[in-house]
């Protein structure tokens, strides 16, 4: 096998690996999600997708979490307050900050197409980067996030402390008057 | 004042330095958790979130609680329950008008950490390869067997033939194979940035008597011996290297180079006693360091852009710039001159070991001159920093050897039996075998039934051409390259202080940039 076939060979299995593993892509509108550490300061609910199963067939919901009320979601889209039934959702993906994983497949590109300077033992470094730097990239895409499917009401109430009112919407509070985080750069 | 562009690949790793430093490395998980004020005890977490019964939140910092008058105290943010900020600054807030605490702990993320590992590694190796381009490449074919425990590289193939007109037949010893039976695989592998032409690859037999063995001289005679004796001392600049030499297991003597001159030589002085009578012959383990590697590269990059053309010369003018080529390789910087002190104490030249190649050991013998003394005292001559010596020995010639000639039965690419063309190739039937890097073909020989009391060589010929890398191009410069070809001696005195630089660095580099299994 020649050198650059073996380098094919590698990339085409790094690449079927990247496939195989999957980076899970943002829902989040740009802007809307802190980062790990301003997370700990940042004052809004998680940011939820939902595909939500109705008569009508599948749509697709997304905006922040809010509370869990009885045994429906509440979430604040970009147009309205929508109250979801639990088991009307089959999907959720719920981020609460923003992950590395660009940063981390840059890195990982970078490290590969750095090798190029390595001579001959580009025909190790190179895999090694793609080999180490694609999983992480993947793992990571899954940082601050939980993806789940059909969850069940006991999900929801362990996970309503990524919610805007984890205590539940107060009585006080003017639900019409909820509004989204202005998240727009 | 000179402005020199950044290379490339120092701006990727620089960037990719960069992020590892200032983004990556503090990737980390958030872990959130929500208590009720009755659960609620003192956490590590530096920000306190307090939702409030009404719907409003305190984002607190430098917080604490107060258990006597059941507040949570702190500095921070109040904010409605659309989250805008109604005030700042210092609060108590009772415990009873809370509904729910929210802690979040970051916590740095471990696995980013080989990644971390990875990057410096590559960022060194990027940057010394940069900086010093010629260290890190470099092979010719190389040959492995099996030596009783692993796959090891015994030849390299016609190191020397860098172009076609410098093609030659080259045999080596495989001096530690220990062919497990009769059918003898060798793995046959391209490793560096080259074009391999391999217009034959045979095996050689040498049938001899139990216990005795065959050896090879650098001239291409066959003998074999019944008796190997041990040097009773062996006196180097630096003193005994003894021990250095006593077995082939690459536990060398070497030098480094002068650094004014890399022609100058030094002296190493073997002594053997109760010399047995009969014809005497000096076994002698060797290889090069990777002076002669870089000289090459040195070329190469004087050449620059014109290499082709200069190759092109070359081959054009068989007489006088081959001459020129030999000369300044293997005429300046020489061979191991082997002289024995005759019986009035002068010293007599009986031949050279010139094997060219910095990978396999070569195991090689010079028939010296009858001698009648029990003590033999012999002088290598050799330049300094150039070779490693790995084995000294006297061995007892009984007769002239003639080996068989094997050829391939079979050529292998993994598991794959390639077709009678490749075969043919290697049997010098054919046209020869081209590889490029990273290429590996196994080649099985058959082996007579008394294989045990045989001793194998490896016989190949071809040449290779060296891939000119673009860091070497920057280097192009006419003028060294005339000194390299009209005044070698002088050209090797001006490399010298080039060379002391890389020197210390350059084993270490070439061994770690190779995935030569040695």
């Amino acid at each position: 096998m020649s050198g650059i076939r073996f380098l094919s060979s590698i990339t085409c299995a790094a690449a079927a690996a990247f496939i195989l593993s999957g980076c899970a892509s943002s829902g989040a509108p740009d802007g809307y999600l802190p980062g790990d550490e301003e997370s700990q300061w940042d004052v809004y609910g998680s940011w939820l997708t939902l595909k939500i199963r109705n008569m009508t067939g599948d749509s697709t919901l997304a905006g922040e979490f809010i509370s869990v009320k009885d045994s429906s979601i509440c979430i604040l889209t970009e147009s309205r307050l929508e109250f979801v039934p639990y088991y009307m959702i089959e999907h959720v993906q719920l981020e609460s900050h923003r992950n590395k994983s660009d940063l981390i497949g840059a890195w990982a590109a970078l490290g590969t197409l750095s090798t190029i300077s390595h001579g001959v033992i580009l025909v190790i470094s190179a895999p090694v980067w793609l080999l180490s730097g694609i999983p992480m990239a993947s793992a990571e895409s899954y940082s601050g996030k939980i993806i789940v499917d059909t969850p069940d009401l006991n999900w929801w109430t362990t996970n309503t402390k990524f919610s805007r009112f984890p205590q539940g919407i107060p009585n006080s509070v003017d639900i019409r008057k909820l509004k989204l985080k202005k998240y727009r750069l | 004042m000179q402005v020199k562009i950044l290379n490339p690949l120092i701006v990727i790793s620089l960037s990719m330095f960069a992020i590892s430093v200032c983004g990556c490395l503090s990737s980390e998980n958030v872990t959130r958790e929500i208590y009720t004020p009755q659960q609620f005890e003192k956490t590590p977490s530096p920000f306190l979130k307090v939702h409030m019964m009404n719907g409003e939140l305190y984002v607190l910092s430098g917080w604490g609680v107060d258990g006597s008058s059941r507040q949570i105290t702190g500095s921070g943010k109040h904010y409605d329950f659309n989250r805008n900020l109604i005030d700042t600054g210092s609060v108590a807030i009772p415990l009873d008008s809370i509904a729910l605490f929210e802690t979040n702990v970051v916590r740095p993320v471990p696995e980013v950490a080989p990644m971390a590992i990875i990057t410096g590694v590559s960022v060194a190796m990027t940057i010394y390869c940069l900086t010093n381009p010629k260290a890190c490449f470099g092979s010719c074919p190389t040959f492995y067997v099996w030596n009783g425990e692993r796959m090891q590289v015994q030849s390299e193939a016609f190191s020397s033939s860098v172009m076609p007109a410098l093609e030659r037949t080259d045999i080596d010893h495989l001096y530690s194979a220990r062919p497990p039976n009769r059918n003898l695989q060798i793995e046959l592998t391209n490793e560096a940035m080259e074009t391999h032409v391999i217009k034959c690859a045979h095996l050689l037999i040498a049938r001899h008597d139990p216990g005795n063995r065959v050896f090879v001289t650098p001239d291409n005679r066959f003998y074999e011996i019944d008796s190997i004796s041990s040097p009773i001392s062996a006196t180097a600049p630096e003193g005994s290297c003894i021990d250095k030499l006593r077995k082939v297991d690459q536990d060398e003597r070497f030098s480094t180079a002068d650094s004014t001159d890399l022609a100058s030589k030094e002296n190493i002085e073997l002594t053997f006693g109760g010399v047995p009578g009969g014809r005497l012959g000096l076994v002698l383990g060797y290889r090069q360091t990777l002076l002669t590697t870089y000289l090459f590269y040195q070329g190469l990059a004087y050449m620059g852009s014109r290499v082709g053309d200069w190759i092109a010369t070359v081959q054009r003018d068989t007489t006088d710039y081959t001459s020129m080529v030999k000369k300044l390789f293997w005429g300046s910087v020489g061979s191991i001159d082997v002289m024995v002190m005759d019986d009035s104490g002068e010293w007599q030249k009986c031949g050279e070991f010139s094997e060219v190649g910095p990978i396999a050991t070569n195991v090689e013998m010079i028939p010296l001159p009858a001698e009648s003394s029990t003590h033999i005292r012999i002088r290598l001559r050799m330049t300094r920093g150039l070779w490693r010596l790995d084995y000294a020995a006297l061995a007892r010639i009984v007769r002239s050897a003639t080996p068989d000639i094997v050829e391939p039965s079979a050529v292998m690419r993994g598991d794959t039996i390639l077709d009678e063309k490749s075969r043919m190739s290697l049997a010098g039937a054919g046209g020869p075998l081209v590889t490029m890097p990273g290429d590996r073909y196994s080649i099985v020989y058959g082996l007579p039934e008394d294989f045990r009391n045989c001793e194998l060589f490896m016989e190949a010929r071809g040449y290779y051409l060296e891939w000119v890398r673009k860091e070497w191009v920057a280097e192009e410069n006419p003028a060294m390259t005339m000194t390299m070809f009209s005044n070698p001696a002088g050209y090797l005195k001006l490399l010298a202080p080039k060379f002391k630089q890389v020197e210390p660095e350059m084993e270490d580099s070439f061994w770690r940039s190779k995935y030569v299994r040695h």
